[in-house]
């Protein structure tokens, strides 16, 4: 019976222990199982979302479409109560929920206040008071007094800032595993990555074109949201008179003309689907064109054909100077049409009555032929001096320099101007030195220069006034002044003097010429290597100085060691070498 | 001066505190606690701390850089500076100058 009872007890314990140990192995290969299954569903749950998040990131770089494209596919990851995200774009703080139970809305207010300090714990900076808000999925339930028991938060970082938290809450007690929250984790650092990737593509895309922008010389400003000013680059704040560092459309509003209004423009622009153009606008004295363009967003639009409009870009197109130019070359045109004609008329006189007159004395036609003479020869100038123009901006206008003596030069001038300055009253005084070194230059040309100021001078000193020519030379350069008692040049034209067609304003028509003079008179003496300046005071007179340097000693030898017969033909710096042609120094008139 | 237990412990904590405010209690716990050598209650207070600190300070992040690398650099500064460190291999003096005297190479070309 013992036996019996022995046997029992054994058969009994090891058959105990075998079902301990086949529940303890049953129980382990359950844990196996499900832990197998939860890979299998991280994994799946990964290989979904991430590609997905990709894709919506590509298409839509932006933290909130990540987070809405992660709420969508969570579900399939874990069961939660609520998903929700904080983010802060532009200085707004904007709170999205997606509730998946029924919640009160004292929940949703611990969500967010539990989202706020961990934004700020982690981005340790302030952030904006006013929060947006959005709640959407299951509708709240402010009977259900359930608070959030599990939640876990996952700060955003996109470009190596945090952007924002996403937050998962329950009210199940230990509802995620550490899994799932790693995994959750994983897939939120891929998303920011790609999301971080594609923003600094567009920031470097967005610092290029930002960078072109504010190197144009237009003016160009971006309108959004039909009255944000986004974007205006220096040219637009210089061109409008805007000196506001954070300018806003009304400021644009008040630069421009009162009778232009912008805002209907641009609704315009909007509505036409299309660019226009204005076609000169008076803006703080100067003229502009704008170009209003529209722009669409085509991507978020619900059809291509009806695009959602953004806003503008408005291109400000300084005319003034184009305008004013093309008023110089008409008036350009309308004196060589009259300083040709003129000439060519009296000739043409001249010759008709010497044909057609059979009474005329041996006296009266020599007088004819000499008025003919004289009037071949201004029309020779201004001719020459179309052609000198247009060949120093061709780049080939050539000085030929011989080593001579400037005294002489001078002196031929003063002796030829001398007659017609003492008809008009106007002494003509001789300040030139008694012994100028010799001077390695363009006899022809400085005679040309010369003969341009001395003209200037006799045009516009009044009767009894005086012109003085002097010299002035240390050891490396020799200074010639004309010197008048006329009318003088006002300040703010002595600047645009040596440029072509520019004449002095209120010299009068009698005073009027090709307005080549001073630009040929500044081309010949930069050919010498010199400089021309003036100083000039209305009522009181001008002085114009032409400093022209001594040959350097390497230029002496060249000179003498190469070129020793006739003279040295020098190209300008700028300039090519071409024949030259000219057989008498020119009278240009200013 | 090298740190002492009740530093790393005071770190530790104050650090922890920080990471339940941004990351929620249950998760920073989990991670914490799987870190051998702490012991952390229910606050995230660390009550003991043994072993080799400086390891373990390691372990301690390296749980956190499974998360996050971004959120261990922003907000785990002063842990980053008790982390053990490998130590920089150091040449002796001895050997640079073997290496580079440039006598001897001379003395060599001439024998």
């Amino acid at each position: 019976m013992n036996l019996v009872t022995g046997l029992f007890v054994i058969t009994t314990t090891i058959f105990g222990f075998a079902a301990v140990i086949l529940s303890v192995l049953e129980e382990h290969a359950k844990k196996q199982v499900k832990k197998q299954k939860d890979l299998v569903k991280e994994i799946s749950f990964k290989n979904a979302i991430i590609p997905a998040m990709n894709e919506k990131i590509t298409r839509d770089p932006d933290i909130d479409s990540m987070v809405e494209e992660l709420v969508g596919n969570l579900r399939n990851l874990m069961p939660y109560s609520t998903a929700s995200s904080l983010t802060l774009k532009d200085s707004k703080l904007t709170f999205k929920v997606y509730a998946q139970e029924r919640i009160s809305f004292s929940y949703v207010k611990a969500v967010k206040k539990s989202m706020v300090d961990s934004l700020l714990a982690v981005s340790n900076q302030v952030l904006p008071v006013q929060i947006n808000e959005s709640i959407s999925g299951i509708i709240l339930d402010d009977e259900n007094t359930q608070s959030p028991i599990s939640y876990f938060h996952i700060p955003i970082w996109v470009q190596g800032t945090v952007k924002g938290v996403f937050s998962i809450t329950s009210t199940q007690k230990n509802a995620f595993s550490e899994q799932e929250m790693t995994a959750l984790y994983h897939v939120i650092h891929q998303a920011s990555v790609s999301l971080s990737h594609i923003q600094n593509i567009l920031t470097t895309e967005k610092t290029k074109l930002t960078s072109m922008i504010a190197s144009l010389a237009d003016g160009v400003f971006m309108v959004e949201n039909d009255s944000e000013l986004t974007m205006i680059n220096d040219a637009a704040l210089k061109l409008l008179n805007i000196t506001k560092p954070s300018p806003t459309l009304f400021d644009i509003f008040i630069a421009l003309p009162f009778d232009y209004n912008l805002q209907t423009k641009i609704q315009q622009a909007i509505q036409n689907g299309k660019a226009t153009k204005e076609q000169e606008l008076n803006v703080a004295d100067r003229l502009m064109q704008v170009f209003i363009t529209p722009v669409f967003d085509y991507r978020n639009s619900e059809t291509p054909d009806n695009p959602k409009a953004l806003g503008v870009s408005v291109l400000l197109h300084d005319i003034t100077l184009e305008k004013s130019m093309a008023q110089m070359k008409e008036d350009f045109t309308h004196m060589m049409v009259h300083e040709l004609r003129a000439p060519l008329t009296v000739i043409k006189g001249s010759a008709d009555l010497m044909m057609t007159s059979k009474s005329l004395t041996a006296e009266e036609t020599t007088r004819l032929l000499g008025i003919m003479k004289e009037q071949s020869v201004k029309l020779l100038d201004d001719v020459s001096s179309i052609l000198d123009a247009a060949k120093l901006e061709a780049g080939k206008f050539t000085i030929e320099k011989t080593m001579g003596d400037l005294k002489s030069v001078l002196a031929e001038r003063i002796e030829f101007f001398t007659p017609e300055a003492h008809n008009k009253n106007i002494t003509v005084i001789d300040k030139v030195e008694d012994h100028l070194p010799p001077l390695l230059f363009d006899p022809k040309r400085i005679a040309q220069v010369v003969n341009n100021l001395m003209t200037n001078s006799l045009k516009f000193t009044p009767e009894g006034g005086s012109i003085t020519l002097t010299t002035k030379h240390d050891d490396k350069t020799i200074t010639i002044s004309v010197s008048d008692t006329g009318m003088g040049i006002p300040k703010e034209q002595q600047s645009a003097l040596f440029k072509k067609y520019s004449q002095v304003s209120g010299s009068g028509t009698q005073h009027k010429g090709t307005g080549l003079g001073l630009f040929i008179v500044d081309g010949i003496v930069k050919a010498h290597g010199g400089t021309i300046t003036l100083e000039s005071e209305p009522t009181k007179g001008t002085t114009f100085f032409i400093t022209i340097p001594f040959a350097t000693e390497e230029l002496t030898k060249s000179n003498t060691t190469h070129m020793p017969i006739g003279p040295i033909q020098l190209r300008s710096p700028a300039h090519p070498p071409a024949p030259a042609h000219e057989e008498s120094p020119t009278h240009l008139a200013n | 001066m090298q740190p002492t237990t009740p530093d790393y412990k005071k770190i530790l904590t104050e650090i922890l505190h920080k990471q339940i405010l941004i990351l929620g209690g249950q998760l920073t716990l989990m991670k914490a606690r799987k870190v051998e050598g702490l012991t952390i209650d229910d606050t995230g207070t660390v009550t003991n701390a043994t072993g080799d600190l400086p390891t373990v300070t390691t372990h301690f992040l390296n749980e956190f850089r499974d998360l996050s690398k971004n959120l261990v650099q922003a907000t785990m500064q002063p842990l980053l500076e008790l982390e053990k460190k490998e130590e920089p291999v150091v040449v002796p003096t001895d050997q640079k100058l073997k290496i580079y005297n440039s006598d001897d190479v001379t003395n060599r070309h001439l024998v």
